[in-house]
């Protein structure tokens, strides 16, 4: 029974006794504490609060208020064109959470037709969920495919994907025939001096620094005659270099107590929202684990709605010491690293390696001879200037 | 003989039951111990969860229980709903 609850206080049956003599119609009739609570229709309601005048009742009309209610009241008396309006408004959703159209700009060397292929194949195509496209996937999956393609954006304009290709542009030649001197890139000692064109100013067996020249293009002939040549050599210099890395002793780690609670939140078109009301902060310390769960309809149609399970597991510090021998092997292989990634084509002739503990820090040095060749061309300097760098 | 007959004639005295007729006063039937309908009343006498009583015309119906309810009240019928234990008729003091 829909209508209007009244809560009554008073003397029950007499208040019941006139409203039925009115001809009121009372439903579910129940005793509460201290008076009774009922339902009639909404038209009664006046009668009532007459009958109540001669019995010395209290009614209170329970008011109906809420969004659920004016839609029901509002269906109920007019329910065609608030049913066309939200068949609208859902279709006009819908329609507006897939791309309609795919838009690529920007293709020059690249074949847009097969750019356009290999971006379907990634999943961005008309009819695609527009939240369900990834760009760094898409990016991952087109990207080898198209070794002329330098870097592509991708936006979402309404229900249009607008894919804007940057290609891949060669670097302008070096002038070949412009004057110029070359330096040394290393600091060691010269161990070959190869010249091409150009007069040499080192030697073998003496030390270079870096910034130093080692061929000019200056050529003085002995006419007297000066001519400026694009000078071309490089030498192999013999280096010595040092690195240094630190290791605490102790550390901390944390470790897991065997206690996990769970989380589960829905993601509504990117929105989190919390299923259950969990705190912020579950435990001071611990390790989170996001498993999320997406509805889809077949393999490639993603809904937007996906369930997100957080799992938090409870962790405690625990303080640990570092073995010199584990000290030893991780820095020796951080620094042979380091010491590689600073001359990968360098020819090795010698390292040494070894650790101080001390302060409650493990010091590794790590030392490399090795063999490498350089040879920079750079602007030709004005006689008597510094080309040092 | 139908339920509602059966009830009818173990709430009312054979006496009672003429009179009761005569004067327009009628328990109309019963479902199960779980409600009463009630027709030709004068008003509630008294109200409350384990009892309810009807007043007639020289009569009385009391129904007695547990969790008793007015289902529905009108003009002259009423619904008793609820676990019903015992349905009273009483002659009202002249």
């Amino acid at each position: 029974m829909k209508g209007v609850k009244v809560f009554l206080s008073g003397d029950v049956p007499r208040l019941l006794r006139k409203s039925a003599d009115r001809g009121v119609c009372l439903y579910g009739v129940r005793e509460t504490d201290g008076g009774a609570e009922f339902r009639c229709a909404r038209k009664d309601v006046f009668t009532l609060m007459r009958a109540r005048r001669s019995c010395g009742c209290t009614l209170y009309f329970q008011k109906e208020r809420g969004l659920f209610h004016f839609a029901g009241k509002i269906l109920k008396k007019r329910p065609v064109l608030p049913s066309i309006f939200i068949l609208l408004l859902s279709a006009l959703f819908i329609s507006g959470a897939f791309y309609q159209s795919v838009e690529v700009d920007g293709c020059v060397k690249t074949d847009e037709k097969s750019f356009r292929e290999a971006l379907s194949d990634a999943g961005v195509r008309p009819g695609a969920p527009i939240k369900s496209v990834r760009v760094q996937k898409v990016r991952a999956a087109v990207m080898p495919l198209f070794p002329t393609v330098a870097y592509f954006t991708l936006n979402a304009e309404g229900t249009r994907a607008r894919v804007t290709v940057y290609e891949r542009r060669e670097a302008p030649p070096p002038e070949r025939d412009a004057p110029c001197d070359v330096i040394s890139g290393l600091t060691g000692v010269v161990c070959a001096v190869r010249v091409k064109r150009g007069e040499a100013q080192v030697s073998v067996g003496q030390t270079v620094e870096r910034g130093d020249i080692i061929a000019t293009g200056r050529v003085v002939y002995k006419t007297g005659e000066t001519e400026l040549l694009p000078a071309s050599a490089e030498i192999d210099v013999r280096t010595w270099s040092v690195l240094r890395g630190l290791l605490p002793a102790e550390y901390t780690s944390f470790e897991r107590t065997g206690r996990s609670r769970c989380a589960y939140s829905l993601i509504l078109f990117g929105k989190r929202i919390s299923l259950f009301p969990i705190e912020s902060c579950v435990y001071k310390w611990y390790h989170k684990k996001e498993e999320v769960y997406a509805l889809t309809l077949g393999k490639n149609a993603a809904l937007p709605v996906s369930l997100s399970k957080e799992t938090y597991f409870e962790t405690a510090p625990r303080k640990k010491r570092v073995s010199k021998d584990a000290a030893k092997e991780i820095l020796k292989a951080s620094l042979s690293a380091r010491s590689y990634a600073a001359a990968p084509d360098a020819e090795t002739l010698n390292t040494g390696f070894y650790v101080l503990s001390r302060r409650g820090v493990y010091e590794g040095v790590f030392t490399a001879e090795r063999l490498e060749t350089t040879g920079i061309q750079t602007e030709m300097k004005e006689i008597g200037t510094d080309n040092k760098r | 003989m139908k339920l509602t007959e059966r009830v009818y004639n173990a709430a009312f005295s054979p006496g009672d039951r003429e009179e009761a007729l005569l004067r327009g006063f009628i328990c109309v039937g019963t479902a199960g111990d779980r409600g009463v309908f009630v027709e030709g009343h004068r008003g509630i006498s008294a109200f409350s969860n384990t009892e309810i009583a009807f007043s007639g015309k020289g009569f009385s119906l009391r129904v007695a229980g547990k969790g008793l309810f007015l289902r529905a009240l009108s003009r002259e019928k009423a619904m008793v709903s609820g676990e019903i234990c015992a349905l009273y008729f009483e002659r009202n003091e002249p």
